[in-house]
């Protein structure tokens, strides 16, 4: 539990240990923010969990990193603001996501009510692949998109898109493997 | 292996493989942008321990006062003594368990009648 040592030093500690998360050393942060309210900790959180939380919020907004930026931000200031809602039995990561994608929700909702996702154009994208994964990925809904992304991308287990999502176990199964299916029946048009 | 077998085979795996290899732009001043827009979180609400305290302060306080009173504390034997001759039994007449005598013996009755213990005593 190195994490819990001090809280000047938190920051270089999540450096050196980046490479192989520390789980508990994570319980401990989380406690001590809900204790103490200490900024700091929060930002060890902050910035182990920034790469994936923009990457999947790029990927839901359609390749928007701006967009995908501002959403992270509103979602960890929640984080910090409800912390002491989390209860510290399940992940803090799925319960970071899940706040992420409500924000999402909720910015679409206010936001952009009626735009759907446009397909990108390869050519602008830097790397090929990804820029045919945003075109397929336009192809499925919201709940859709959220599931495989947390899936395949996130590597989230059912249960955490579950709980992610507020979905039923048995829905996120059968929406991950639809999600695939259109994929792959939309790649296929494509290569056609 | 099988996960490398099947990105190699699996077009749509390899897209999420590449996905997952993507490399987010490290936001030192985004981590710098979200922590100066944090607000001080109001003092934890921690209620519980007001009534933990109290429970233990009082109970100090009690012990404290009947030492400091002269309490016998020798004839709280002669109460197990006189209690503890009573024969005990479960009474298994309503849910759980209960110890209870199964006869009560009034010691003012002179013909030490026994009172049967109502149901559910």
């Amino acid at each position: 539990m190195p994490w819990s040592i001090c809280s000047a030093c938190t920051r270089s500690i999540v450096k050196k240990t980046d490479s192989r998360y520390d789980t508990l050393g994570e319980w401990w942060l989380v406690r001590r923010i809900k204790r103490t309210g200490d900024p700091d900790a929060f930002g060890s959180l902050v910035e182990h969990y920034q790469a994936p939380l923009r990457r999947y919020l790029t990927h839901l907004t359609g390749g928007d990193r701006f967009r995908a930026d501002d959403l992270a931000q509103e979602s960890f200031i929640k984080a910090f603001n409800s912390i002491r809602q989390f209860s510290g039995l399940g992940s803090f990561r799925a319960w970071l996501f899940r706040i992420a994608y409500r924000t999402f929700l909720d910015s679409r909702r206010s936001l952009h009510p009626t735009v759907e996702i446009e397909k990108t154009d390869p050519e602008d994208r830097d790397t090929t692949e990804i820029a045919i994964l945003q075109s397929a990925l336009a192809c499925l809904d919201d709940t859709e998109r959220n599931v495989i992304l947390l899936s395949a991308v996130e590597q989230l287990s059912h249960s955490q898109i579950a709980h992610v999502s507020g979905l039923p176990l048995g829905t996120v199964k059968s929406a991950v493997a639809r999600a695939k299916t259109k994929l792959r029946l939309h790649l296929k048009n494509e290569e056609l | 292996m099988k996960r490398n077998h099947t990105e190699e085979t699996d077009s749509l795996e390899r897209l999420f493989a590449a996905a997952r290899r993507e490399q987010v732009a490290h936001g030192e001043d985004f981590s710098q942008r979200v922590l100066s827009r944090l607000e001080p979180l109001p003092p934890s609400k921690n209620l519980y321990r007001i009534p933990t305290f109290a429970t233990a302060l009082a109970s100090v306080l009690l012990w404290g006062a009947l030492i400091l009173s002269g309490f016998d504390f020798n004839s709280l034997s002669d109460w197990v003594e006189r209690w503890g001759s009573i024969d005990w039994r479960a009474d298994e007449t309503t849910f759980g368990v209960r110890w209870l005598p199964t006869t009560w013996t009034s010691p003012d009755r002179a013909d030490h009648r026994s009172i049967i213990a109502p149901k559910g005593y």
